[in-house]
């Protein structure tokens, strides 16, 4: 491309006005894909919930627990096909800043319901027959270095360990995933365990969230609405829902995110492209009589009109490039510090797709104007408006 | 080839409701390899004509006749494809572009041929060669004198080895010993490379290096005696 040495010159021959325009689409690149990370990061929960599963929970608080007793009036319920629980345990491993989750399941009816935790037949049957163990993701086995058989000590709050301050679990099984959205960080133990240190304190019998496996996905409002009618006049009464808007009302917690983000980054774009076509339009008034010699030299309107074009494509795509690869480390190095509010959290192909088309979008109307215009100037008008 | 032939050449330009006719039934023939200088008073239609010789604007009504072109019924594409071929500009001012250097704004014709770069290269320093400047090439316009500038402007004017020259107050902003170079160039790039030069001038002593003395008043030529400059 015998023009594209031209197009630079051109583009950077106001060089602080260039500069300066190759910064703010940089930045307002990096804005974009870090807010659409977060996004997606927020929504992973949800898209890695599935329609076919509901979740009990006591009406009253998400905190409150549910009789096990409701166990086996659920299961006897028409449209449901297996029930399991689990429960948030809590705790932390040595200190507050290695926050990872802790949940006790009913081991065998939870991981049948969840095939998602895929974890070897081995090291599932020793996760089964020791009450004390746990199953840990693969994530957080390289993070703290956890190997099979090593013991975990977990300092209890919500539930106080049978001796002394701390639990102890024995490291059973790993696993791993293959669905996007699943979170690899987190340690599963007995709700068996926990409920014979309750049953100890008088507390036993409570559970914290049924999850339901239903026949139908279609008919989940209506198994939802059954089951909260069948606990309707007990002393506990719950609330069921799908799976997907379980995880949302944690997402709640941080009022509408995802809207806002949205509204953030339109508006970032807007501003944006204020910038890139102020600089462009700019750029071309200045060079009418240029353009008008280049005419007279030959060159036809069309191929004027693209360099303006080309040169306004290249600023923004330059600005892309160094805004996606400051977005890269910027979310490499944040990760780590957010991982405890949103495990899934990195930057994925698809926010640095996003932010290439806002570019060129950006560029080409940018430069649409003023390309029309180099292709348009007649070259004795030009010529005599510089005269 | 570099011969034009006008008949009844007329130039109106629409001003508002008015009508301004600049000019009004010229005829003139420039044979080939002449050397013809234009005066005449400001506002007299010398730039409408070259223009109009040049294929840069479009003649009313009248013929327009260049290498044996008839160029006034020609149009967009095909006439930038005929000028780029044919006709060489050079202006009084911004004849070239600031962020391409000399090498580079003497290269811009042939970019637009299917010339490799290394015929390409050929190309430009032969021109370069010519008007004195291949010392210079990696010079930015703001890097050269007025009269260099200029010189850039003719080497680029010639480098796709074009018949006729069309030079618009070539020297009008030069100093006086810059614009006897600029002349002592064309005059040679006339008798030498035998260019047809059609060149614009106020300057009397400018007009006196050419073969041929025309003179252009409100849109009419003025018959001229064979000149002075003519005889020397
Ligand atoms: N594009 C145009 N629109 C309107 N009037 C024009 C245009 N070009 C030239 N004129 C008018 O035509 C006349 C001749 O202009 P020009 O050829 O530039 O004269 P010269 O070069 O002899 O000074 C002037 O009165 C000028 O105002
Ligand atoms: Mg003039």
């Amino acid at each position: 491309m015998k023009f594209l040495r031209f197009i630079w010159r051109n583009a950077t021959r106001n060089k602080r006005r260039a500069i300066l325009t190759v910064i703010s689409i940089s930045v307002a690149i990096v804005t974009i894909c870090i807010l659409q990370t977060i996004v997606v990061a927020f929504s992973s929960g949800a898209r890695a919930s599935d329609a076919s599963r509901l979740v009990v929970r006591n009406k009253v608080s998400l905190m409150l627990p549910l009789p096990l007793a409701y166990q086996q009036r659920i299961e006897s319920m028409a449209g449901v096909k297996a029930v399991t629980w689990w429960d948030w345990f809590g705790g932390n491993y040595q200190d507050k800043k290695n926050f990872f989750a802790k949940i006790a399941v009913e081991a065998e009816s939870y991981f049948r319901m969840y095939p998602e935790f895929e974890i070897p037949k081995d090291q599932m049957s020793a996760f089964l027959a020791d009450r004390r163990g746990c199953v840990i993701g693969q994530k957080l086995s390289e993070k703290f270095g956890f190997k099979l058989g090593d013991t975990v000590p977990i300092i209890g709050d919500i539930y106080p360990a049978p001796s002394g301050d701390t639990w102890e679990f024995v490291v059973k099984a790993i696993y791993t995933t293959t669905k996007i959205g699943v979170d690899e960080n987190r340690m599963f133990l007995h709700w068996k365990y926990l409920d014979e240190r309750m049953t100890e304190l008088s507390r036993g019998g409570l559970i914290g969230v049924y999850t339901i496996q239903i026949d139908d996905p279609s008919k989940a409002a209506a198994v939802a609405k059954a089951v909260d009618a069948e606990f309707e006049n007990s002393p506990e009464q719950t609330l069921t829902e799908t799976e997907e808007s379980f995880q949302m009302d944690f997402v709640k917690m941080w009022g509408n995110i995802a809207f806002l983000v949205r509204v953030i980054g339109a508006a970032v774009v807007f501003a944006l492209l204020l910038v890139a076509a102020n600089t462009m339009a700019m750029a071309a008034r200045e060079r009418t009589a240029e353009i008008a010699i280049l005419k007279t030299l030959g060159f036809r309107g069309a191929l004027l009109g693209s360099l303006v074009l080309a040169e306004s494509l290249m600023l923004t795509i330059v600005g892309w490039a160094i805004g996606a690869g400051l977005a890269w480390v910027v979310c490499l190095g944040v990760s780590g510090m957010i991982s405890r509010f949103l495990p899934t959290f990195a930057l994925t192909l698809a926010p640095i797709a996003l932010s290439l088309v806002i570019a060129v979008v950006i560029g080409a109307v940018s430069g649409v104007f003023p390309a029309l215009h180099a292709a348009r100037t007649r070259i004795v008008d030009a010529m005599r408006k510089v005269a | 080839m570099g011969a034009v032939h006008i008949r009844n050449l007329r130039k109106v330009y629409r001003r508002e409701a008015q009508q301004v006719p600049v000019l009004d039934g010229l005829s003139i023939d420039i044979a080939e390899g002449d050397f013809v200088a234009l005066m005449g008073p400001s506002g007299s239609g010398k730039t409408t004509l070259l223009n109009l010789i040049g294929g840069i604007d479009q003649p009313t009504s009248g013929e327009v006749v260049v290498s044996g072109t008839d160029i006034g019924r020609m149009k967009g594409g095909k006439l930038a494809k005929w000028r780029s071929r044919n006709i060489g500009f050079i202006f009084q001012l911004y004849n070239l572009i600031p962020v391409l250097t000399a090498f580079e704004n003497v290269e811009l014709p042939l970019l637009l041929t299917k010339l490799s770069k290394k015929e390409r290269r050929e190309h430009v320093m032969a021109s370069l060669g010519v008007v004195g400047l291949t010392d210079r090439i990696d010079h930015y316009p703001r890097q050269l004198s007025g009269g260099q500038e200029q010189r850039v402007a003719i080497a680029r004017a010639i480098v796709s080895d074009p018949a006729l020259l069309l030079a618009d107050e070539p020297t009008g902003d030069l100093d006086a010993k810059s614009a006897q170079e600029i002349l002592t160039l064309l005059q040679r790039l006339n008798k030498e490379f035998k260019k047809t030069i059609v060149m614009v001038t106020h300057d009397p002593h400018a007009a006196e290096r050419a073969s041929r003395l025309v003179h252009l008043d409100k849109g009419v030529l003025e018959a001229t005696p064979a000149t002075a400059a003519a005889a020397r």
